[in-house]
């Protein structure tokens, strides 16, 4: 305490002359217009470039809590988008029960990817969601651009997800301008590009039309975007195309995927596992 | 000592008068003055004895300050350059010692250091509260062009008719 008298006696001059251009500065930004805007203004801009920066930091601590929030939100969209399509009409369903038990309703779960693979010839991806959130075999799984494969297996907190480059993974495929259909499935060569077969040789294909689910099936609903047309492979002797089809979806770069609830899901499997044996 | 006291005192309330009365009203260069300002009263602060304790250099270059504040109807301003300049002056006598070194009771003047030695003292000291006085003035460096400018031209304009001012008038009278 002492010695901290004795700095302010040697020091005195000093914080005076501090005291007084203090007071000096505090005169003249509030009795001077000029001086006062300019301060204001300064101080305005400082302070906002302050808050910024410490935001654009602070931001960061609650990005993963952010990010799930956002994937929610995402899910919450996704099932509004595709529900919107299967239910023909709000009166229908409400005035007759049992039609609302038989509408599609698609429910949307947000995963990650925590495994992945593109370069062997039979990729598998890994999710982060399993048997305790509801994930069974046989769901599809998308992401806000493409789609990305149908799951195999589940465990209780993870699921295994056969990817579309996979040459076991038949995605059911429709091109959107001449509505006609038929089964995707992955070359094993590029992992940018998947094929789709078995397309009558009189559809009117050209390169660039838009190919999505066909909806014919209960994992994916139809209108999900899968890629572009990129080639018409022509094989003479055959009465089916060979499409090349660009993906939308980067199978490198996945992260955030949703996986795809069908509420009738159990139902149409076992109606249709009965036709197996007419086949 | 008490003399002396009442004579820098009388010197300084001179000055301020001229400036108040007379010099605020001179327009030199650009459009009303825009440019230059014939600033003479600080060599009532600039002449203030050697052995005057920094304590009261501030406190007195701040209360002139406002004194011509008051009247220039820019408080502040004159009192925040004033005190830039105390601040620097007791540095700048220390950098400009003579090798004999000062003498008691010596003022900074012409007639006892030498007419060579003054000029580059008052030019120091007029330079650091012109610039001073600017800066405050226009108060933001994106004019940084137009405070060198302005201070250049009154610092000339002040330097010189502060050296007549000083080589007719002897001060020490």
């Amino acid at each position: 305490m002492l010695k901290l008298l004795q700095q302010v006696i040697q020091h005195g001059s000093f914080i005076l002359f501090l005291l007084l251009q203090f007071l000096c500065f505090y005169f003249i930004i509030s009795y001077n217009q000029d001086q006062k805007k300019i301060y204001l203004y300064s101080h305005q801009k400082l302070n906002s470039s302050v808050t910024s920066r410490y935001k654009g930091v602070v931001d960061y601590f609650g990005l993963k809590k952010k990010n799930a929030i956002l994937a929610e939100e995402n899910a919450r969209l996704m099932e509004q988008h595709y529900n919107s399509k299967t239910i023909i009409s709000k009166e229908n369903i409400e005035t007759d029960s049992s039609f609302n038990a038989l509408v599609e309703k698609y429910q949307i779960i947000p995963a990650r990817v925590i495994n992945n693979s593109i370069n062997r010839p039979n990729n598998l991806i890994t999710i982060n969601k399993g048997g305790k959130d509801g994930i069974l075999p046989n769901m599809g799984v998308i992401t806000t651009t493409g789609i990305v494969g149908i799951v195999t297996d589940t465990s209780r907190n993870f699921s295994l997800v056969l990817s579309v480059l996979n040459p076991n993974c038949k995605i059911s495929s429709k091109l959107i301008r001449c509505g006609f259909f038929g089964p995707m499935i992955w070359d094993g060569e590029n992992p940018q590009y998947s094929t789709l077969v078995d397309i009558q040789k009189y559809a009117d294909v050209k390169i660039g039309d838009t190919v999505s689910t066909s909806g014919y099936s209960y994992i994916f609903p139809g209108q999900v975007p899968i890629g572009t047309v990129n080639e018409i492979e022509n094989n003479p002797g055959a009465f089916t195309y060979n499409i090349h089809v660009k993906l939308f979806q980067d199978m490198a770069i996945l992260d955030e995927v949703y996986i795809i609830k069908n509420s009738t899901m159990m139902e149409r499997s076992e109606l249709e596992s009965k036709g197996i044996k007419y086949e | 000592m008490n003399n002396e006291i009442v004579k820098n005192f009388l010197r300084i309330f001179l000055l301020s008068l001229i400036q108040i009365f007379v010099l605020k009203e001179i327009v030199i260069f650009g459009e009303n003055g825009k440019y230059s300002e014939i600033l003479i009263y600080p060599l009532g602060l600039i002449l203030l004895p050697l052995s005057t304790p920094r304590f009261f250099l501030f406190f007195f270059a701040f209360l002139t300050g406002i004194w011509i504040d008051i009247f220039y109807d820019t408080l502040g301003v004159h009192a925040a350059a004033c005190l830039w300049m105390a601040f620097a002056r007791p540095y700048v006598l220390k950098f400009m010692e003579p090798k004999s070194g000062y003498t008691m009771n010596q003022h900074p003047v012409a007639q006892e250091l030498g007419v060579f030695w003054f000029m580059q003292y008052m030019a120091i000291l007029l330079g650091i509260f012109v610039f001073a006085y600017f800066s405050m003035k226009i108060f933001t460096l994106v004019y940084i062009a137009d405070i060198v400018i302005r201070s250049v031209l009154s610092f000339t304009i002040s330097y010189f008719i502060l050296f007549l001012i000083q080589i007719i008038f002897d001060p020490k009278s």
